[in-house]
């Protein structure tokens, strides 16, 4: 496996690893952990194939989008997961399955 | 092998052995702060490939923002009298094939990649960003594009901030009236 291969196996790694971590955990948390890492491989990604072409920062300004997108979705989630654990005293994702008490 | 291949290595490493760290433990305090390792891990990767301005941002966004407000939720969604700050892991077996088969592809479409071909930067004269005064850094190359090229994206994505501003802060509110009705 040459350098370069080596190279571009580093974003889909870490993109598997975020998916290994949203589909075995219960843990609200732990799964947010989990999209966190995904977002960060695709980041990773952009800023990888970006540098093939130095006339353009397109790739960096993707990656740069994505980050606003994952404050925002992180804030919201965290809310959400705030408010079920008030109303259902649990972060089980398992357990959570009504729409209502 | 160069200084670069050896601080990518180096870099890789870090990021790779803390998102595996994080897979599989089963403290939830640790998989917080082994996301901090991960993403100062990214962020070194950011700066080899030439993105450091994006490497700022990774590091005050992510580290100085997402992590707090993670640790925020692991502190408020766990009950302080019996703290056991553990999860379990469940469904390792389809957790495990849907991940190693992702891989799988993944590698065999890495392996496809004809990397003559794609070392040959493609020009885009055209487009070309003419730096100001000689200096050719990217932050000044983001700065002018977000003003003109990516100007829609750039207020698309500021009212995107506004409205999730009001959403999360009405989610907290209304949590609160509703304790303070019952």
């Amino acid at each position: 496996m040459s350098f370069n291969e080596l190279i571009y196996l580093i974003s889909p790694l870490l993109f598997c690893l975020g998916v290994f971590l949203v589909i075995t955990r219960r843990n609200a948390v732990m799964a947010l952990l989990g999209i966190e890492l995904i977002l960060n491989a695709a980041n990773l990604n952009f800023v990888i194939f970006s540098r093939r072409d130095p006339d353009m920062i397109d790739g960096q300004m993707a990656a740069l989008f994505v980050i606003v997108l994952a404050a925002a979705e992180v804030a919201v989630a965290l809310a959400i997961v705030l408010n079920v654990y008030k109303r259902f005293k649990t972060v089980n994702i398992d357990e959570i399955d009504s729409l209502r008490e | 092998m160069s200084i670069v291949e050896i601080a990518f290595l180096g870099f890789s490493a870090v990021t790779i052995g803390g998102a595996a760290f994080l897979a599989l433990t089963r403290n939830i305090i640790h998989a917080v702060f082994l996301l901090f390792v991960v993403l100062f891990g990214v962020a070194g990767l950011y700066v080899l490939f030439g993105a450091e301005f994006l490497a700022v941002s990774q590091v005050i966004v992510y580290v100085g923002g997402i992590l707090v407000l993670l640790i925020f939720g692991v502190m408020l969604t766990h009950k302080l009298r019996d703290f056991k700050p553990s999860t379990q892991i469940v469904n390792k077996i389809p957790g495990l094939l849907a991940a190693g088969g992702m891989f799988a592809v993944f590698v065999a479409m890495v392996r496809t990649i004809d990397f003559e071909h794609l070392a040959r930067p493609v020009s885009t004269s055209a487009k070309a960003y003419q730096p100001v005064a000689g200096i050719d850094t990217d932050v000044e190359r983001i700065g002018a594009e977000t003003l003109t090229e990516y100007l829609l994206p750039f207020e698309a994505i500021s009212v995107l901030l506004l409205a999730v501003l009001i959403g999360a802060a009405y989610l907290s509110r209304k949590a609160k009236a509703k304790e303070a009705r019952q």
